[in-house]
């Protein structure tokens, strides 16, 4: 059995438990807490967010979620050993979470040969399309060409999307 | 003044369980309310945001996998140990941190942050902050 590690990563309240929470064919280990603070929400994960996807009896997908807040970046140092493949959420029209992008490129060094991807969340809510113009201009600066879906991490469907995605990135890395 | 009793309280632990190297008390989303050192040099929010997160990752492990509630989180080390536990503080889930040296043993560690824990859950939560 091959465990492979995606990490989800990007701003509060960006979706990450959500997203996790929809696609994982297990029940998912939850760390949220009550936010002490304003943040647009009532839970944030302190912890870290785990579920699983079997995709056939050889493979199976593990799914990390870190928590937004940087404080808690000790977390996305343990999930960033080993990882496959990273998922980048950005809320729709957020500047903050459009800024945190830059930072978490670089604190993951997300490369070129790095599976990776970017969801746009909140979509379905936050109509506009800039951001996926600012999204293009970070990566590039950075000589970076990535996939960049409008995602709904309320939907079950984006799953086939995301991991189809991944694995084809990985093929197209390794030549094959 | 803001935190007193809180203060008072965790003033007291440190005198009866003598080796204390740090007290720490956070929100359950790890925000430090307060926090005291021997040494006097601190990363309070740090030390508040690792407990946090080491809390609710305990209290997932036996909620989720163990179907029993989470009483303590103890970490013992060659230095000392760690006690993490949940308590309320002035209405709010928070995380109490003991940190005491290699002389308290750790059953008496954990003793003396239960006392601390169930203490600080009784400062009423009207005693607003100035
Ligand atoms: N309509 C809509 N709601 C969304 C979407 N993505 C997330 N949400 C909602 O926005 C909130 C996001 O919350 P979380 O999933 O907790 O976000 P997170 O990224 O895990 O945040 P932290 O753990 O605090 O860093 C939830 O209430 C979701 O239901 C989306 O694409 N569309
Ligand atoms: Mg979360």
């Amino acid at each position: 059995m091959i465990h492979k590690k995606i990490a989800f990563i990007g701003s509060v309240g960006s979706g990450k438990t959500t997203l996790i929470k929809n696609l994982s064919n297990t029940e998912t280990i939850n760390t949220d807490v009550k936010s002490s603070i304003d943040i647009g929400k009532d839970l944030t994960t302190v912890g870290m967010d785990y579920g699983e996807i079997r995709i056939d009896e050889d493979l199976k997908l593990g799914l990390y979620g870190v928590p937004g807040q940087r404080k808690f970046s000790f977390m996305w140092d343990f999930v960033k050993q080993g990882l496959w493949a990273v998922v980048i959420l950005i809320k729709n029209n957020s500047t903050e979470s459009i800024k945190e992008l830059e930072y978490l490129l670089d604190y993951f060094a997300i490369k070129q040969d790095t599976p990776c991807l970017i969801g746009i969340t909140h979509s379905d809510l936050i109509k506009g399309e800039t951001s996926k113009k600012h999204i293009k201009n970070i990566l590039n600066k950075r000589n970076l060409v990535l996939p960049i879906y409008s995602i709904n991490a309320n939907l079950k469907e984006n799953a086939e999307l995301i991991f189809r995605t991944l694995i084809l990135l990985e093929e197209t890395n390794n030549g094959t | 003044m803001e935190h007193e009793e809180l203060k008072f309280l965790i003033g007291k632990t440190v005198r009866q369980a003598e080796y204390v190297n740090k007290i720490n008390l956070s929100s359950a989303d790890g925000f430090t309310y307060h926090s005291f050192s021997t040494d006097g040099q601190s990363e309070d929010d740090k030390l508040s945001a690792v407990s946090s997160s080491l809390t609710s990752l305990s209290n997932a492990a036996t909620s989720q996998l163990m179907n029993t509630e989470l009483i303590s989180t103890v970490i013992e080390s060659a230095d000392g140990n760690m006690v993490l536990l949940k308590t309320r503080y002035r209405g709010k889930d928070a995380v109490l941190c003991f940190i005491s040296g290699p002389q308290l043993i750790v059953g008496k560690a954990r003793y003396y942050a239960k006392k601390l824990a169930e203490a600080i859950s009784t400062i009423p939560a009207d005693q607003s902050a100035v």
